[in-house]
């Protein structure tokens, strides 16, 4: 079931029906019926997935914090992190591990090894690695167990946030869910408010721009050069308000709950770093590596810059594998982990004279943001590719296929254009943002045009939620 | 009381549903179409390839016998025939010539499926015709769905702007493969003004936009609704006899992997209907005809054929076993009247016309 459905709408009504008018207790089991009704919807079967995933990590957390031993601990840890990361491996990996396994097999002329028949549960990657954090945080002494199964299924299973993040920490989530929060009406209004906005993102914005993108990235050995940039401009900016925009839809359904799940994005194009990219895009996957993967490698060694070096590279290419299970994303990973890695060694490099440096050459600072963001899209022909050949002809058409510019494309060309604009002047639109808050008659204005957009700029037939795949 | 309207109008909620009504309000008033069309209402169609024709021509004269065919994209000379070339205006002729005061109404949709064919057999009736003509063909067993349901007067939308037509339908497989969402978006359409408007916004904005623009703009392709006066200027001068290679790759492409699942569920949907409509023809004492469509035999693709024939012979014993007429014209027409298919030149109307003009008289009488 996706956020972009009636389907949603009529469940999300009816499960904050039952979560106001059900005492509390009641409420919860109502929210946690809805999260595996919106979970199984497309196939029931998952549920199951779902439920051991939780039963695991509940089993675990309690057997490691009732253990004494360390290496008794260990030992609970590791079944777990075995059990969740297998579980991956084998929806997400197996197939990808054994088309390489046979290409190895084909030079040495052997028998190909046959494919597993399995369907990608969606959200997998992001409820396996949250309630990862769950018990890793309990290992590590910040959290206590949660007793109440049902407190700690409905943190792994919670719908708003369930197949495409964000990544909640037990730490921020579990409290919210195992304690009544009280919903005040400005929840509502700000919960509403960011749902509309979410569904006008990705419906009206990130859809449309799909049409040309998919188009293009099909076949892209006819298209111009210019028309290839534009399409890779577009996919940027298709999910960015693909995934930004399912990310309001769940913070503002949170939020009618009177729960506050953490922003995912902050302006993430807007950047003059490769580094600073990974802060400001899908925020608590990049957390999530940072705390359990790159710092137990053991992070930024300054004596050891070889070691830093690896780490960095181990950390972007499991990003970019976290993504799905191709080449293509273990190349994506390869290049941030390549560009952040000299990043860090210029930063080194330069020491303590960077606040100097940074003053003295202020202006150089929108070439770097255009630097930034050309960056991005470059890395982005490796996410958006089928495979590494596309990504090639894409690269290569741009600088060879001539600049020629279809006029059926100029939507989708001034849909970029405006987004760029957008970003410019990101403060004046914060702050028209912020007059809109004060009347009512203003924010119900607002609200209406929203309504409209959508009425009138939805695409008929919408995309799957690009993050919903991984 | 007062004191409940200060209340909602302190909240942007309250306001909310204010600017709702109100746009719903303008929406029901304003926009073409976006009032729920009643049984008795004359469509005008705004595009010249989709949609109700003109088709009611004023009040029957006493003496004059009227003919109503419901055909499909022949019957509007897709692409290929001027409106005063078609079957029907050359029926008219001959008529005329013969001295038989008959007056032909062309009902014939682009795209008819059929559902619209029992949707338009209810105002037939209204007219009281003295002989009705149904012409099968592709599309009530072809696999394209309307992909530009969205901006145009088309099966579903017609269906959902006629409530009264439901129960028809309710038991029907055009109803039954669909999701929770589809149904969510009818119940929409039929209950709201401001939903229905967008139709028309499309419709009007496409009017006006170059057709291969409105994959980009609209999400789904137009690219079967050419202007007439395009169309007739697109037309290679001289008669394309194998039709062009592109179309025949088309339909290659297409027409082999023609999923004989969707056939059967609109065979399926044919036998659901065809019961009701021979009961509610013969209750209401009109005469009719069922008339398989000719097509360009020499070019159409041999997969094609078997699923059309294993359609024909299914349709044909369901209307043999009832008392109606059927007739098989699939081959009747030689492959040089054709502009592509199934879409047949002005020459190949005329051939059209004289074929039908004894069926017709024999039906009249």
């Amino acid at each position: 079931m996706g956020f972009n459905s009636y389907s949603y709408i009529i469940l999300l009504l009816i499960a904050l029906l039952l979560h106001h008018a059900l005492p509390w207790r009641h409420g919860r089991w109502a929210l946690l019926i809805a999260s595996y009704i919106f979970y199984g919807a497309a196939k029931p079967w998952y549920c199951f997935l779902l439920l051991f995933t939780t039963l695991v990590n509940y089993l675990a957390a309690i057997g490691i914090h009732k253990n004494k031993e360390q290496y008794l601990k260990k030992l609970m840890l590791f079944l777990c992190v075995f059990a969740n990361i297998g579980i991956l491996i084998i929806f997400k990996y197996s197939n990808f591990i054994i088309v390489n396994i046979n290409a190895v097999l084909s030079v040495a002329h052997r028998e190909p090894l046959g494919f597993f028949n399995i369907i990608l549960p969606v959200g997998i990657s992001f409820y396996t690695f949250q309630s990862l954090s769950y018990t890793i945080d309990v290992y590590r002494n910040k959290l206590s167990p949660i007793k109440d199964f049902m407190h700690l299924a409905l943190y792994v299973a919670y719908f708003p946030q369930l197949v495409a993040g964000p990544i909640e920490r037990a730490g921020h989530l579990l409290p919210q869910l195992s304690a009544k929060q009280r919903v005040t009406i400005q929840d509502i209004e700000e919960g509403f408010q960011r749902v509309l906005i979410g569904l006008v993102k990705k419906l009206v914005l990130a859809d449309r721009l799909a049409l040309m993108v998919n188009d293009v990235y099909t076949k892209p050995a006819g298209e111009s050069g210019l028309v290839l940039a534009v399409a890779t401009f577009a996919f940027a900016f298709q999910i960015y308000l693909d995934f930004s925009g399912y990310t309001d839809i769940a913070l503002g359904s949170a939020r009618l709950m009177g729960v506050h799940l953490s922003p995912n994005f902050n302006w993430p194009y807007l950047i003059k770093n490769p580094v600073e990219f990974w802060s400001r895009w899908h925020m608590t996957l990049t957390s999530w590596f940072r705390d359990y993967v790159y710092r137990p490698l053991g992070g930024t060694m300054r004596s050891r810059p070889w070691r830093t070096f690896l780490n960095q590279m181990v950390l972007m290419v499991l990003i970019g594998l976290w993504h799905g299970a191709s080449w293509n994303f273990v190349v994506f990973g390869l290049i941030n982990g390549i560009y952040i890695a000299l990043y860090h060694r210029w930063r080194l490099a330069v020491g303590r004279n960077y606040p100097r440096l940074s003053k003295k050459y202020k202006w150089l600072g929108p070439f770097l943001l255009i630097a930034g963001f050309l960056h991005i899209n470059f890395i982005m022909i490796f996410f958006r590719s089928a495979n590494l050949g596309v990504a090639w002809q894409v690269i290569s058409g741009i600088f060879r296929n001539g600049w020629i510019w279809p006029a059926k494309y100029s939507l989708q060309l001034y849909i970029v254009l405006a987004l760029i604009f957008v970003h410019i002047f990101k403060e004046k639109f914060a702050a028209l943002f912020k007059k809109i808050k004060s009347p009512a008659v203003v924010r119900a204005a607002f609200w209406a045009f929203l309504i409209l957009c959508i009425v009138y700029g939805a695409v008929e037939y919408t995309e799957k939620f690009i993050y919903f795949q991984f | 009381m007062a004191r409940a309207v200060r209340r909602i109008l302190q909240s942007p909620f309250g306001w909310l549903i204010l600017i709702i009504l109100i746009l719903e309000a303008f929406a029901a008033i304003k926009v073409p179409y976006a009032r729920q069309p009643k049984a008795s209402t004359v469509y005008r169609n705004p595009t010249p390839h989709r949609g109700w024709p003109e088709y009611i021509k004023g009040q029957k004269g006493p003496h004059r016998k009227l003919v109503i065919i419901i055909s499909n994209s022949q019957g509007i000379g897709w692409e290929s025939a001027r409106p005063e070339s078609l079957y029907t205006a050359e029926l008219e002729k001959e008529f005329a010539l013969l001295n038989i005061p008959v007056e032909i109404e062309n009902w014939s949709n682009g795209g008819i499926t059929t559902p619209d064919i029992e949707l338009l057999s209810f105002k037939a009736i209204q007219r009281k015709p003295d002989l009705l003509l149904f012409i099968l063909g592709y599309n009530n067993f072809d696999f394209p769905p309307q992909l530009y349901l969205d901006y145009s007067p088309s099966d579903i939308n017609l269906l959902a702007g006629e409530p009264s037509f439901w129960p028809y339908l309710k038991d029907t497989t055009f109803f039954k493969n669909t999701t929770f969402d589809d149904i969510m978006r009818r119940f929409l359409l039929i209950h709201s003004a401001l939903a229905r408007s967008r139709i028309a916004l499309y419709d009007a904005l496409a009017e006006h936009i170059p057709l291969e623009y409105h994959k980009y703009i609209f999400g789904h392709s137009r690219e079967p609704l050419i202007r007439l006066d395009e169309a007739l200027e697109r037309r290679p001068r001289s008669r394309p006899l194998p039709p062009p290679k592109h179309i025949l790759e088309l339909a290659n492409l297409a027409l082999p992997a023609l999923p004989v699942e969707n056939m059967r569920q609109r065979l399926e949907t044919f036998n659901i209907f065809y019961p009701m409509l021979n009961k509610r023809l013969s209750k209401n004492h009109i005469p009719f005809i069922w008339v398989w469509m000719p097509v360009a035999s020499e070019v159409f693709p041999r997969e094609s054929k078997r699923v059309m024939r294993v359609f024909e012979i299914e349709t044909g014993k369901l209307i043999h076993n009832s008392t109606a007429k059927y007739i098989d014209l699939t081959y009747a027409l030689p492959g040089k009247y054709f502009y592509m298919l199934n879409h047949l030149d002005e020459d190949g109307h005329k051939a059209l016309s004289k074929i039908l003009l004894p069926i017709i008289k024999d039906g009249l009488q």
